[in-house]
């Protein structure tokens, strides 16, 4: 996903400058993505481009977005999903002659026959997106066409793929060409100026008239009109398809969801899908599974979150492959180093792919010689850089602090490298691996099915829940990791006191504290002899009045033995995680909803700690 | 765009004991307002136009009603034939003929403005073929509702019937934005859900909105009582009218409603949150307790104690009289020295009381008291077991125990 954005202005005497316009519609578009951004302008009669790979707030400050001249301008955010974001693959994209300017929002598929057609044709490309065969096409047919509209008009002809395109040029300097065809793209309508963009957040500042660009449609704007024409050529009146927008920019972004954190939970099935689709594509799974073989010891570490998906691989690989896993909290790396020594190998787990803690474990593992797995969810962030090889999770951008989806997808990511490990080390068979693969590759269907059958009990509980102080979240063997990742989430959003510990753990110590009414919520993988021990401590529980709740497969006993069920379908315990966290994210969302607390913020966090 | 709202539904057996002739369950009362009010306003809220609303003829006063909370002008059309929505839909189809699309809202759903407000503008920013409102799919009380899956991007998959046999994932919560043609495949007698379904069929892309707040559907005597409880949980400051009339003695501690021209005599203890409506009265010594939803017009005389009960209006409460999780339709009378019981065996399974945690869950009780139809006469010393329903216009001897 990318943002694009551009501006016209005819009447100089607007609030706002286009730069200073283009600067803060890219911003209400990071969501969108944020690895790298730029944009282009006409000033007199030279195409100025400024772009790089960071944060948009950081090249404002080295490039100056805000302060570009001219009165057209357009903008780019990227999230790179293939390739390295880096200055040369920032958009916006020129040709040759540096006469066009395009960004674009989409994938050409056909752009690799298009690029090779062109540099026989003499053209010189600098990038290795798919988006820059555009401006060179343009250019390729304005030699002939002399006219930027029908040169643009013929170039989108080619193109295959999905695109949400704005191009502009210095010999029609007043205008921005547009085309749409599977990516989103609005034009909102101002007095003295017109703005495109991606998604109405980014213009509801300047203006609330709106067109939506249907697919297929092509045209122009300038700064005080515009020209669209649909896919069979005809013009259209686009003044029948202006509405008026009434809402604020946070609502926008959310999808109809009241918090990002509640529209990502739900967003967890596309999430698993979409890195399901990548790792069962991704060659660098067996490179992985090779190098944890070839190592003398192997490390896994991550924080937060990330370190509960760190544990329950290292639990993993030990029960399916019997391969040892040290898991360790990054920000305890000093702890561990001593041990670490060449042909050993850190596998680091961080979402953002910038967290600080997990950052400096690496930098001193490698040091001493280690190889390094990067897990990250940001594709060419600082720890996948650092490292030896990197896999992804294709969560998409996560925008509530609390992490939801990119947990699920880590620990999707996880067991994929799990089972081709067991395979790989004859471990288990090839049917048994067939099994696991299918099983994971379910996983987005089995997540939405939980969410759905356990989120009005979620809402339900946390009408008790919510006047709580404590409570404790308890499992055993692979819901450990499980257990403590409920406990962080009802912490960290509910500000509600939470510990987890191995089932077995609670009466060496934390069940003193256990009284009338205190919650225990256990956590039952789906396992029947996991189950038969849990019992047990279900009872020492309940003996001392606790209100027992369970995340529980829907066939359990265990079931009876319950206050309150949270019931959810039995499958695999190796996809404990992706079945039984929903129902505590969801837990942990409502209750802080309850509490009238905003879970999308919670207070003393940051999403990306890059500080020790 | 233009909006819709059913108002001519009719009532389930168990509700009606509460509508008099000539009414619809969109004019029941809840704190002091119609059923109908709740809908319109929000639906007005998300999208501020004329509103048509499909209403039964002789329940006039529907439209009065609507009128009285509208902001926008109202167009009434009633609805000839049949009961189902399908019908409803269709009466209202020649008001329809220019639009593209139509923003439907069932009059008998408790909703704030903001899923309305959520749907319509994700509607036109996203531009699918219809757009509507799903909740969360609660099995202990969902049977009567339409169901529905969807795919992982939100997108419905299917409108569920009470013949699918998918398991349903959300409820489809009675607001929908619908494309004009669909009335073209309501006409071929196809319902609702199954108009829906094909047009999936014919690659209509759907969005759906869940919202996850506010939501009741008016369906048996005690939505009423989870509406109260609901609406009442979100007053958060006490109000009281300058027309009213309170005695220095009593006590008020809030959050309550007190409207205009009610009169509390002495020594009344209110704990909030409690609503008490227009032109009331209640009596010295009383106790009126949480979750008490007393609509205009209601008397209640001395010694009584109210607790988390919904009266209609036009109802008289003589004295010393316990009504505890009870609702009691128009104009009764209930006499001096009733009591009713309120603990629900776990054997008595009474539709729909939903359970809130106020306690652990593992020491939940269902509590519901009576269901006193209109024009009703309760005799005194009248006893009313749990979850009795008692049908409108009877004359309850005195010294009866009701089971």
């Amino acid at each position: 996903m990318c943002g694009i954005i551009g501006v016209v202005v005819s009447n100089k005497s607007t609030r706002y400058s286009p730069g200073s316009m283009i600067f803060r519609g890219l911003l209400r578009l990071e969501y969108r993505g944020y690895d790298s951004a730029g944009v282009a302008s006409i000033c007199g009669d030279k195409l100025i481009v400024l772009k790089g790979k960071g944060r948009i707030i950081d090249l404002e400050k080295k490039l100056g977005f805000s302060k570009i001249c001219g009165s057209v301008v357009i903008g780019h955010t990227r999230w790179a999903t293939h390739g390295a974001p880096s200055d040369i693959n920032a958009h916006p994209h020129t040709d040759c002659r540096n006469w066009f300017a395009v960004v674009h929002n989409g994938i050409i598929q056909n752009y690799l026959d298009l690029k090779k057609t062109l540099i026989n044709k003499g053209h010189v490309f600098k990038s290795d997106t798919d988006t820059e065969v555009i401006p060179h096409l343009v250019e390729d047919y304005y030699g002939v066409l002399r006219n930027v509209y029908r040169s643009f008009k013929q170039a989108v002809r080619v193109l295959k793929g999905s695109y949400a395109l704005l191009l502009i040029s210095v010999h029609e300097p007043e205008k921005i060409f547009f085309a749409k065809k599977d990516s989103p793209l609005i034009i909102g309508l101002g007095n003295g100026f017109n703005v495109l963009a991606s998604d109405i957040p980014a213009i509801l500042e300047y203006t609330r008239r709106i067109i939506t660009v249907r697919d297929g449609w092509i045209g122009y704007v300038s700064g005080n009109d515009v020209y669209i024409e649909d896919l069979d050529g005809n013009i259209v009146d686009w003044r029948r398809y202006v509405r008026i927008i009434d809402w604020s920019i946070s609502d926008a972004v959310k999808a109809g969801y009241p918090h990002y954190m509640l529209k990502e939970i739900h967003e967890q099935p596309r999430a698993l899908k979409d890195t399901f689709y990548g790792i069962s594509r991704d060659e660098n799974i067996v490179r992985v599974v090779d190098m944890i073989l070839d190592a003398e010891k192997v490390f896994v570490t991550g924080a937060g979150t990330s370190f509960h998906a760190s544990y329950y691989f290292a639990l993993v690989t030990n029960v399916l492959a019997g391969v040892m896993v040290y898991p360790f909290i990054a920000s305890e790396f000093e702890s561990y180093t001593s041990a670490v020594g060449e042909g050993d190998l850190l596998i680091v787990v961080s979402q953002s792919g910038e967290t600080m803690d997990a950052l400096k474990a690496l930098r001193a593992f490698k040091e001493r010689g280690a190889r390094i797995v990067a897990v990250s969810n940001v594709v060419d962030s600082a720890i996948p850089r650092e490292s030896d090889i990197a896999v992804y999770t294709r969560a998409g951008p996560e925008i509530g602090v609390a992490a939801t989806k990119t947990f699920t997808t880590q620990t999707l990511v996880l067991a994929w490298i799990a089972v081709f490990l067991a395979k790989s080390c004859g471990c288990i068979g090839d049917d048994e691996a067939r099994e696991y693969m299918d099983l994971l590759g379910d996983s987005a269907k089995i997540v939405s099915e939980t969410i759905s059958v356990t989120e009005y009990a979620a809402k339900k509980l946390s009408e008790w829940l919510y006047r709580v102080k404590s409570a404790y979240y308890l499992s055993r063997w692979i819901g450990v990791p499980v257990a403590m990742e409920g406990a962080l989430k009802l912490k960290e959003i509910a500000y509600i006191h939470a510990e987890s510990y191995p089932a077995g753990e609670s009466k060496h110590g934390p069940i003193a504290l256990v009284e009338e009414d205190f919650p225990v919520i256990f956590i039952v993988p789906s396992n029947r002899e996991v189950e038969k021990l849990l019992l047990g401590n279900i009872k020492e529980m309940k003996a001392r009045g606790a209100v027992i709740i369970g995340v529980v497969p829907e066939d359990s006993g265990l079931v009876d033995e319950m206050d309150y069920v949270f019931s959810i379908p039995r499958t695999h315990w190796l996809i404990t995680p992706i079945t039984h966290t929903p129902p505590q994210q969801l837990l942990a969302y409502y209750t802080a909803v309850r509490k009238g607390l905003d879970p999308d913020k919670p207070r003393n966090l940051a999403k990306t700690v890059t500080v020790e | 765009m233009k909006n819709i709202i059913l108002a001519a539904g009719r009532a389930k057996r168990e509700l009606s004991v509460l509508i008099p002739p000539g009414k619809n369950k969109v004019l029941l009362r809840i704190l002091g307002k119609p059923v109908i009010y709740y809908p319109l306003h929000s639906l007005q809220e998300a999208s501020g136009k004329e509103t048509i609303i499909v209403y039964r003829k002789g329940e006039e006063q529907v439209i009065s009603e609507a009128r009285n909370y509208s902001k926008h002008p109202i167009i009434p059309i009633t609805q000839e034939e049949g009961n189902t929505i399908r019908e409803a839909i269709l009466a209202a189809s020649k008001e329809l003929d220019k639009e593209n699309y139509f923003f439907l809202v069932f009059g008998d759903i408790v909703i704030e403005p903001e899923p309305l407000i959520r749907l319509y503008n994700t509607h036109l920013t996203e531009e699918p073929d219809a757009t509507i409102l799903l909740v969360p799919y609660d099995p202990e009380y969902a049977e009567t509702y339409g169901t529905a899956t969807i795919d992982e991007k939100g997108y419905l998959t299917k409108a569920l019937t009470s013949k699918s046999i998918e398991k349903p994932k959300y409820i489809i919560g009675g607001a929908y934005i619908l494309p004009n043609h669909i009335l073209d495949l309501l006409e071929k007698n196809l319902s609702l859900p199954e108009a829906i379904n094909q047009l999936i069929r014919e690659g209509a892309k759907i969005k759906t909105i869940l919202w996850t707040g506010t939501w009741i559907d008016i369906g048996y005597p005690t939505d009423l009582l989870e509406a109260d409880y609901t609406l009442l949980s979100m007053i958060k400051t006490t109000m009281i009218s300058d027309k009213a009339e309170i005695e220095p003695t009593s006590t008020i501690i809030g959050p309550v409603i007190i409207d205009e021209n009610t009169y509390i005599d002495h020594h009344v203890l209110i704990k909030g949150p409690v609503y008490i409506g227009k032109n009331s009265l209640i009596g010295a010594h009383s106790f009126i307790r949480q979750y008490s939803d007393i609509n205009n017009n209601v008397r209640i005389g001395a010694y009584n104690e109210v607790k988390k009960s919904n009266i209609q209006p036009y109802t008289l409460l003589d004295s010393y009289i316990y009504l505890a999780d009870s609702i009691i339709g128009e104009n009764s009378i209930i006499g001096a020295y009733t009591i009713t019981l309120n603990v629900l065996e776990a054997k008595m399974k009474t539709p729909r009381v939903r359970k809130h945690l106020v306690n652990p869950p593992k020491k939940e009780i269902e509590k519901l008291g009576a269901i006193i139809g209109y024009n009703t006469k309760i005799g005194s010393k009248t006893i009313i077991y749990p979850g009795k329903t008692i049908k409108p216009e009877t004359i309850i001897e005195p010294d009866t125990v009701l089971r």
